[in-house]
């Protein structure tokens, strides 16, 4: 403070506006001044190299860090740990960067060997390839879930939950629900509110909604690790289907069967944040992917041949759909399964191409709305013989995989 | 027309003399120039090496915004070049010294760089303990608790 005002003494002001206006200005300056002497000590007084760093620039040199880098030096001090894996901005920015970087598709696979495990990868070549990260999975069958840099697991019959954090190699068991609960089945949804920064698993059972709808909150740092019940759906029998669910800009989009084989669907929304759930207008009640176009609603229904809606707004005053044509007759269309966008637009299908003798591809194909045009990629390494005799299952695609280092405990 | 010059003087109290255009890549040294001009600034935390090396920087980096036009592009590729090879002169410690320096001055191109080069430092170590070293880090884990979060980051296979 005193260095500050030697240099500058204010010595100009007389009564007028403008003099205020200077005296205002100059006690800017001496903030700065005072505000920039407080970061750096005389460079005399101390031995050159030992810097008291700050700690926004500890924060924006570790902001340079590579990912792996970032997980390994965690130990490396207290602030360190606690920038690499709770700081808001920092890891908000980690995930920002990933999204910069150019988009690589990431496959899940879950092998069906005497002790499971999953795969998550960018190149599919089997065992040997240091792209992929192995993860123990939970029972022979599992259904997976990606939101923002984190995979859910469960187990088929929903009882046991794990978070991966496969940038950390972090593993979350959710606690148990109260007993009484788990006689129900359950179905999972994952959803990312960005306002309050948390992870929500929301839990529903295959039917009587009055009950037992149930969110686990995920957050930094994690304060309650236990399920809280949300107020139900008030739609009575109401069943959730499995596999297909999004989460866009904090709401989770799913739908849901009103009798337990029924072939007519709602489509339904559940905002993260608040937690509220709400029937969506939906273009067709039939079962259908649920997609992310571009940060919109996509909906494909294949019922007769293909079509994509994409949901324009989200206000349910002004809601619209609009539709992008695709393919009218599709041959073996079950055999697709589709998931996600890439971020130029195309819509993602992988599937199985049938070949001569056995030799059969993993296909990837990109579908381009825009040109009404298709390209195709097959996976290397993948014996497709496995995934006939559903030793590897093709598990899912993620279009937009962004690293977290974020802590899940 | 002649350029307008300003005089920054280092914690030795050393006087250099440089073109304000130069200067005013430090939106500090811009804001002061602009409310107190025909003055010196004294910049008494800066030694006369570290000002030399930031104004070094800012000579190079204003002649090429100048340059502009139509080489623009393959200038700042240049630029990048030499940015590289500016940091990769400088020690660990007066590396760290550049880094506060455009803190403090709030030079923000300098600063990214200087902090790239440090965190490639950082990244190129083998341990956390060679970090420490290098960067005179305080350890203040204990040996189990950096156990335990090296045994948080894997997976039980």
């Amino acid at each position: 403070m005193k260095r500050g005002r030697e240099y500058y003494p204010i010595s100009r002001s007389s009564g007028s506006f403008v003099s205020i206006a200077l005296s205002f200005v100059k006690s800017v300056f001496a903030f700065l001044i005072a505000w920039a002497t407080q970061r750096l000590l005389p460079t005399e007084q101390r031995p050159s190299g030992s810097v008291n760093v700050p700690l926004d620039l500890v924060v924006e040199i570790l902001k340079k860090l590579p990912a792996k880098s970032l997980v390994r030096f965690r130990c490396v001090s207290k602030q360190w740990s606690s920038i690499i894996s709770s700081r808001r901005d920092f890891l908000d920015s980690i995930v920002t960067r990933s999204l910069a970087q150019p988009q690589r598709m990431h496959f899940i696979f879950h092998h069906r060997t005497s002790k499971p495990f999953f795969i998550f990868t960018s190149t599919y070549h089997k065992m040997a390839d240091n792209q992929s990260i192995f993860i123990p999975a939970l029972t022979s069958s599992c259904i997976y879930l990606y939101v923002r840099g984190l995979i859910l697991c469960c187990s088929r019959r929903g009882f046991d939950i794990v978070i991966y954090n496969p940038t950390t190699r972090q593993a979350l068991w959710l606690p148990d629900k109260q007993p009484l609960m788990q006689l129900y089945q359950y179905t999972y949804f994952f959803g990312y509110d960005h306002l309050e920064n948390q992870y929500k698993v929301l839990s529903l059972p295959h039917q009587d909604m009055e009950r037992a709808c149930l969110v686990f909150t995920l957050t930094v740092p994690t304060a309650t690790k236990s399920w809280r019940y949300v107020e139900s759906i008030g739609l009575g029998h109401h069943y959730p289907k499995k596999y297909n669910s999004i989460c866009i800009n904090g709401v989770i989009y799913y739908q849901a069967s009103t009798t337990e084989y029924g072939s007519t669907y709602v489509l339904m929304s559940f905002d993260v944040r608040y937690e509220k759930f709400n029937q969506v207008n939906s273009p067709t009640n039939h079962l259908s992917t649920l997609i992310n176009y571009q940060g919109k609603l996509g909906i494909m229904c294949c019922k007769k041949g293909v079509e994509i809606w994409v949901m324009e707004h989200t206000d349910e005053k002004t809601q619209e759909w609009s539709k992008i044509f695709f393919y009218e007759e599709m041959v073996s269309f079950k055999d697709w399964f589709s998931k996600g966008v890439t971020r130029g637009g195309e819509i993602v299908f992988v599937y199985i191409r049938p070949g001569h003798h056995n030799r059969d591809a993993l296909c990837v194909s990109y579908y381009n709305p825009e040109r009404n045009s298709m390209r195709y990629e097959d996976i290397d390494g993948i014996s497709t013989k496995e995934l006939k005799h559903k030793d590897i299952l093709f598990k899912g695609v993620v279009t937009d995989h962004v690293e977290n280092t974020m802590c899940l405990y | 027309m002649s350029k307008k010059m300003i005089v920054l003087k280092s914690s030795e109290g050393v006087s250099f003399v440089v073109e304000e255009a130069v200067a005013r890549q430090s939106k500090i040294i811009s804001f002061l120039v602009e409310e107190f001009p025909d003055r010196e600034l004294p910049l008494t935390n800066m030694t006369s090496e570290i000002l030399r090396k930031t104004i070094e920087y800012c000579k190079k980096h204003v002649v090429e915004d100048d340059g502009g036009g139509d080489s623009s592009s393959s200038s700042s590729g240049d630029l990048k070049e030499w940015d590289v090879k500016f940091v990769a002169e400088i020690d660990q410690p007066r590396l760290m010294d550049l880094l506060m320096a455009a803190n403090y001055l709030d030079i923000p191109s300098l600063l990214d760089v200087t902090c790239q080069k440090v965190a490639d430092t950082i990244a190129a170590c083998n341990d956390e303990k060679e970090i420490r070293a290098t960067f005179n880090i305080e350890n203040d884990f204990t040996e189990e608790e950096v156990e335990a979060i090296r045994m948080e980051n894997q997976y039980p296979i």
